[in-house]
């Protein structure tokens, strides 16, 4: 019985240990698949190049689920000179089984110092999908070993390596002294044309010469670069003149040999002023320039020091902050002029009620009707301007007085008004300064309730 | 005692406040002797002086470019006409020498890239950068003194906001030009090629590649500084490196 059940067990541990291993397996196997759908690899064509020979870096994408807008981040290729050349190739390949689109992107290199370089990764980003987040895959760094160019260099030979062609052209055989002669050379090569200085000039020749276009082509895997200059000749002397080949030093690395292309020399045949190809030195002095007679070195050429700027760039700061400062001081003063007239209208009003004597008088009804309004302008603080009954509820309300007071200000100048328009009506039962000056009085301290 | 103290501060002040001035001027007439004379390098050496003193000022830059031009020497002449310009930039004579030395020169005129740069040649070209200072100066005046009109006397302020906003907006304007002048000769300050032939170079080294040549004459910018070598950008914005000793910065 002991032993049945441990066969059991024994059958069940196999079998959990047997689940395990194809678990583990299958986890295995998907791994190598997610790295092994996409990878990238950089090398180059020449690992030991001369310093200034062209070299291609190719990068290749290894796709096999078809990635959607990949981005290349290249080197920043370090101790080379560079031209992109872009995607060269899209190619499919089986490896291990398994279908890969394969694209391959170029770039023409130079080395521009001899020694041991190493080109830095360059990369790929993969953008986020819904399956996979933004990832990136960086390449190998390589390594190349740049060689200096051989003992034995040409004179004038100024670093251009590769295989060069050259063409030139005259605008012209014929030509009087002093006018200009054009002459288009073209430089092709595989080497690198694009920085290469312009070819050597013969000697005893007034010239200048003009770097023109510069322009490539992707031919058997290299870029072929071809420029143009325009040397303009002015020759001096009249008659037959032979201008020397023009020529172009270089260093072919195939061959490992320098070499040199040049023109053939060319004849002009240059005329003197009246036409006629006589031997004749031109006339090639230079202008006498006259000197200017100089006015006062004790004084500065410049209109304005930079101390001088300084202030009198802040200067009108200055008075503008003075302005603003002056209108500032002006408004506080004012305001301080304000409160106190506003602390002090009823104190002056009920003074100024208590010397009037009103009796039967118009003339008191007018007093009195002008300190109400010079109170209620007092206590606004605003002008006093012989404003009407209409124009002091008016004010009152603009200016938010409580509803209180403006019905006692409101009784109080028809209390007024009455005495001034009806003065012979004796019902009036707040006829007298004190009476007003109680009026008066409510109606300030229901201001003050506000 | 006291006569005696008179006397000294009469002296004192009939002195001239800068002896150098009366050396300066000096050379100066010997320099321009030398010149009339035809002996241009004595001239050149004298006007040198004359600089080297401290004087900064136009008519000596000016005698100065003539005395090198005269010696064949584009490249110092070309720099002392610019400095001259940068003085007297509506001085035709000034301008007239300047051409004759862009014609002469081997590398061909290249027009400046860059809508700001070619705004702020354009302005060198007529106004020095103490007559933009000045300019700027008057404007920001009329500005602020409009602003204060402005607050000060409410009647007038239709007028003074005309004023202020005129005022600001040339203010804007010319601050405009003299910043970009400030900003674009002090990041990339402009130099002349003063020796025969330069080769200018992939890096700061003789052992780079040479990418092209540039000649007596050629105006060029400097970009950086590394040791005894600048990084130089020319006005169609190619760049490369040259030996500072090369050019002379403006």
């Amino acid at each position: 019985m002991i032993g049945k059940q441990d066969s059991i067990r024994n059958v069940f541990r196999l079998w959990l240990a047997i689940s395990l291993l194809v678990l583990v397996g299958a986890t295995l196997t998907y791994a190598q698949d997610v790295q092994g759908d996409v990878y990238v690899v950089a090398s180059v064509d020449n690992l030991s190049p001369y310093v200034g020979q062209q070299i291609i870096y190719s990068f290749r994408l290894y796709d096999a689920i078809g990635l959607t807008n990949p981005l290349y981040q290249p080197s920043d290729f370090e101790g080379f000179w560079r031209v992109d050349i872009g995607v060269v190739s899209q190619t499919s390949e089986d490896i291990n089984g398994r279908q890969y689109t394969v694209t391959t992107i170029a770039t023409a290199l130079y080395a521009t110092q001899p020694g041991e370089q190493s080109i830095q990764p360059s990369s790929v980003v993969l953008p986020e999908t819904v399956f996979r987040s933004k990832t990136s895959l960086t390449a190998n760094s390589v390594l190349v070993q740049v060689q200096s160019l051989p003992e034995g260099q040409p004179p004038g030979f100024n670093g251009a390596v590769g295989q060069f062609t050259m063409n030139a052209t005259l605008d012209r055989q014929s030509v009087s002294v002093g006018q200009p002669v054009t002459m288009s050379l073209t430089v092709n090569g595989t080497g690198n044309v694009e920085q290469l200085p312009p070819p050597i000039v013969p000697e005893g020749w007034r010239l200048t010469v003009n770097t023109g276009g510069y322009s490539s082509d992707l031919q058997n895997g290299l870029i072929v670069g071809s420029r143009d200059y325009q040397i303009v000749l002015f020759p001096a002397n009249s008659g037959v003149q032979e201008l020397p080949p023009i020529t172009l030093n270089y260093f072919d690395p195939s061959a490992m040999a320098f070499r040199s292309v040049g023109t053939s020399p060319i004849e002009i045949d240059v005329l003197d002023s009246s036409g006629n190809s006589v031997e004749q030195p031109a006339d090639t002095s230079e202008a006498f320039l006259k000197l200017k007679p100089i006015r006062d070195l004790n004084g500065s050429s410049t209109v304005l020091s930079i101390s001088a700027f300084i202030l009198l760039f802040f200067l009108p700061i200055l008075g503008v902050g003075a302005a603003i400062g002056w209108q500032w001081t002006r408004k506080k003063r004012r305001d301080v002029q304000d409160r106190l007239r506003q602390q002090q209208a009823l104190r002056v009003a009920l003074t100024q009620i208590k010397r009037v004597e009103l009796s039967d008088s118009r003339l008191g009804y007018e007093q009195m009707s002008h300190i109400l309004q010079k109170y209620v302008a007092d206590k606004l603080a605003v002008e006093f301007d012989n404003q009407n009954r209409v124009d002091i509820l008016s004010l009152l309300t603009s200016y938010e007085a409580s509803k209180s007071a403006i019905v006692k200000m409101n009784l109080l100048i028809q209390v007024i008004d009455e005495g001034l328009f009806a003065p012979t009506f004796k019902n009036n039962s707040l006829s007298s300064p004190d009476d007003i000056s109680r009026l008066l009085t409510d109606v300030d301290n229901a201001w003050m309730q506000k | 005692m006291k006569s005696l103290l008179i006397v000294l501060i009469t002296i004192a002040l009939l002195q001239p406040l800068d002896p150098s001035v009366n050396d300066a001027a000096m050379l100066a007439q010997q320099a321009e002797l030398a010149y009339t004379e035809g002996d241009f390098q004595l001239s050149v050496n004298k006007y040198q002086q004359v600089v080297d003193a401290g004087v900064w000022n136009a008519e000596i830059f000016f005698n100065l470019g003539n005395a090198y031009y005269q010696t064949h020497d584009l490249g110092r002449a070309l720099v002392n006409y610019r400095r001259a310009e940068q003085l007297i930039p509506r001085d035709d004579e000034l301008r007239l020498n300047i051409a004759r030395v862009r014609a002469q020169r081997i590398d061909p005129p290249v027009a400046e890239v860059g809508i700001l740069v070619q705004i702020a040649q354009w302005t060198t070209d007529w106004f020095s950068n103490s007559e933009i200072g000045l300019l700027t100066l008057m404007t920001w005046w009329l500005g602020c003194g409009f602003f204060v009109v402005y607050r000060l006397v409410p009647k007038s302020r239709t007028v003074s906001n005309w004023g202020s906003a005129i005022g600001g907006v040339l203010f804007v304007l010319f601050s405009s030009v003299a910043g970009m002048r400030i900003i674009i000769e002090y990041a990339h300050p402009s130099a002349i090629v003063i020796v025969e032939t330069v080769s200018v170079m992939t890096g700061p080294d003789a052992q780079y590649i040479e990418i092209f040549e540039l000649h007596a004459g050629g105006e060029i910018r400097v970009v950086q500084k590394r040791n005894d070598w600048v990084r130089i950008q020319l006005p169609d914005l190619r760049e490369g490196w040259v030996e500072a000793q090369e050019i002379e910065v403006i």
